[in-house]
């Protein structure tokens, strides 16, 4: 794997990594309410789980500590943040081209897809 | 710990499910004939086709052609032709639907698993050569055979997509590649594919005398009728009592969120059928189910700090999710089709959360009695839960965690195993109080039973209500009139 395309996919992860929290949070935030686990439980179960993959990742692990984690620009609220984070994570398997990063990868996208599914 | 081609198979069966979750809604399957949908039939029809080549020249190293060999051939070749059909204008893919996106992952999966096996052999003048010790059993007879039934599995899974999106001229191709991958079944296959493939499914055989104990598995159906509804919460709630200490970190992560749904369910259920007791003058089974409500928040409250403390675990993601998590969830969304004003009711960040009004969740005092019961049925799954989490912490569980997991454990496994011990005691206290609200919805019937005969159906009333002796329990599974079926067990 070439130096950049490793950069292009730490960054990638990073970029998942970072909306993945920002749902989380907002998801956590909902959950102070009570008796609203069953409209924000699996948003948040579902981020920390994919959360949990990507940083199973070889190229993730080496990034968190060094890097600052990067946003980008997203479209609005919880749903637009799961697009983005499946947008993000799609590429980053495209990118992956150790088998390791590729399964982490791949393992998240399972957990974006339902998490896509709980905010519908 | 390198990725295995297991490893790939599985994640790529899971993107195949999350395919089907896309594809079965109503609202959702317009997503098969989307223009990304229809480009990745054709993608995925290619990597199934370049597994069925490599099967088909065993990998390069075979000398002579087998009839195995001759189908994953013939395979290979409609696959390619399913492809071609479905290959569009490929210079302008546009972003993936979701649909889309899980087939993509799907194959992606497949591809880099059919990388590792090719990775065993190199090209040599005459085709692949094998490499390593493990090439001689990728290119097996047995080994072939498992291939081509993956194949074909996936083949038929991609079938349904396209028959969905309305590719007649797809379905054609991809129904003959399948005909050719499928095991031709002579004595010799079937002996091969069970030496090929330990599915998980050997370890419940083994445990075949305790499963027969357990009711038959009442899958959960759209619109659903209340009895089936209730008959299904009492079956998911014995398969989950019997399922024990969860394999994985991340079953039991889940498994402390949809507890916390079933707990607030259960207590919003509560709150409902106490303002229908108060409406039908059954002060008693108000006070008792005031009591039960009381420790149902309570036991809400615990779970919220079990989940919280799985939040701070790290789980590694070689750790699938067992079983029993479809029984906790068809049991959280059975329990909510209950309460909540949508018959197609699911958790999910936009749910419903009107709720149906009291006399339509419990017209009359024998309803109120059978909802109390999946109510204290329901309340059997905290309860199993926490006592097999309480005894797995004890026998050093959960597994499957990362190694930065493994330490955040440590430093909460103390309070963890606080959570699920509070979790189960108020898990139990409800239970009683539960139990005291049935028994007086019981006792009011017996003295008021005109309140009953004046319904249409006094017999079944009564049979239901549990007041015809124990033998009745026994007719649970038997008949499927009503009253038979309401019995509690």
């Amino acid at each position: 794997m070439t130096n950049s395309t490793t950069r292009e996919l730490r960054s990638e992860l990073s970029i998942a990594a970072g909306l993945l929290k920002k749902l989380q949070a907002m998801a956590r935030t909902e959950l102070k309410t009570p008796g609203n686990s069953m409209r924000w439980g699996p948003v948040d179960l579902e981020a920390t789980n994919a959360l949990d993959s990507l940083s199973t990742a070889p190229t993730f692990s080496k990034s968190v500590e060094q890097e600052q984690e990067q946003e980008r620009e997203c479209r609005a609220g919880a749903g637009g943040l799961a697009a983005e984070v499946a947008a993000s994570v799609e590429k980053a398997v495209d990118l992956a081209q150790d088998p390791e990063d590729k399964l982490a990868c791949l393992d998240a996208a399972v957990h974006v897809s339902r998490l896509q599914r709980a905010l519908l | 710990m390198g990725a295995t081609f297991g490893d790939l198979i599985a994640v790529a069966d899971v993107h195949w499910a999350e395919t089907m979750e896309w594809l079965e809604p109503l609202e959702l399957s317009w997503q098969a004939g989307e223009r990304s949908t229809i480009s990745e039939l054709g993608q995925t029809a290619l990597v199934l086709a370049r597994y069925a080549e490599r099967v088909g020249t065993g990998f390069g190293a075979q000398e002579r052609e087998t009839a195995a060999a001759r189908r994953a051939r013939l395979c290979a070749a409609s696959l390619r032709e399913t492809a071609s059909v479905l290959q569009g204008d490929e210079e302008s893919v546009p972003e993936r639907c979701e649909l889309a996106r899980s087939l993509f992952m799907a194959r992606q999966a497949l591809g880099c698993g059919l990388d590792l096996l090719s990775a065993h052999f190199e090209v040599g003048e005459r085709g692949l050569l094998p490499t390593t010790a493990q090439s001689e059993v990728i290119a097996s007879p047995s080994s072939t055979e498992w291939l081509l039934t993956a194949v074909d599995g996936y083949a038929s899974q991609l079938l349904r997509v396209v028959e969905k999106a309305g590719r007649t001229d797809a379905v054609a191709k991809l129904s003959e590649a399948i005909l050719h991958a499928k095991p031709k079944r002579s004595p010799e296959d079937q002996g091969l594919r069970a030496t090929t493939m330990p599915e998980p499914r050997a370890a419940l055989e083994a445990g075949a005398d305790e499963i027969e104990l357990l009711p038959e598995r009442i899958p959960l159906r759209g619109g659903e009728g209340r009895e089936r509804a209730l008959t299904g919460i009492r079956a998911n709630v014995q398969w989950l009592e019997a399922s024990g200490v969860p394999q994985s970190a991340r079953t039991w992560r889940s498994l402390a969120t949809s507890t916390l749904m079933t707990s607030e369910i259960s207590g919003q259920i509560l709150r409902l059928l106490m303002a229908r007791c108060r409406r039908l003058d059954l002060p008693e089974a108000t006070d008792a189910l005031a009591e039960a409500e009381m420790a149902v928040g309570e036991l809400a409250d615990k779970w919220t700090g079990v989940t919280a403390v799985w939040r701070e675990v790290s789980c590694d993601r070689r750790s699938q999710l067992d079983q029993m998590m479809s029984d906790a969830g068809e049991l959280v969304v059975r329990l909510g089709r209950l309460v909540y004003a949508d018959r197609e009711w699911r958790p999910s960040a936009n749910a419903v959360t009107k709720l149906v009004r009291p006399q339509v969740l419990a017209p009359e005092a024998v309803d109120v009695y059978m909802i109390t019961r999946a109510v204290e049925d329901a309340i059997k799954a905290p309860v199993a839960v926490a006592s097999n989490a309480l005894a797995g912490l004890k026998s050093g569980q959960p597994t499957g965690l990362t190694p930065q997991g493994e330490n955040q454990m440590k430093l909460r496994h103390e309070r963890l195993y606080r959570g699920y011990l509070q979790a189960r005691n108020t898990a139990a206290e409800a239970q009683q109080a539960l139990g005291r609200a049935t028994q007086f919805l019981v006792s009011a019937d017996e003295r008021r039973p005109g309140r009953l005969a004046a319904e249409s159906f006094p017999f079944q009333a009564r049979e239901a209500l549990g007041l015809t002796g124990p033998e009745a329990t026994r007719t649970r599974s038997r008949g499927p009139g009503k009253g038979a079926r309401l019995t509690p067990g």
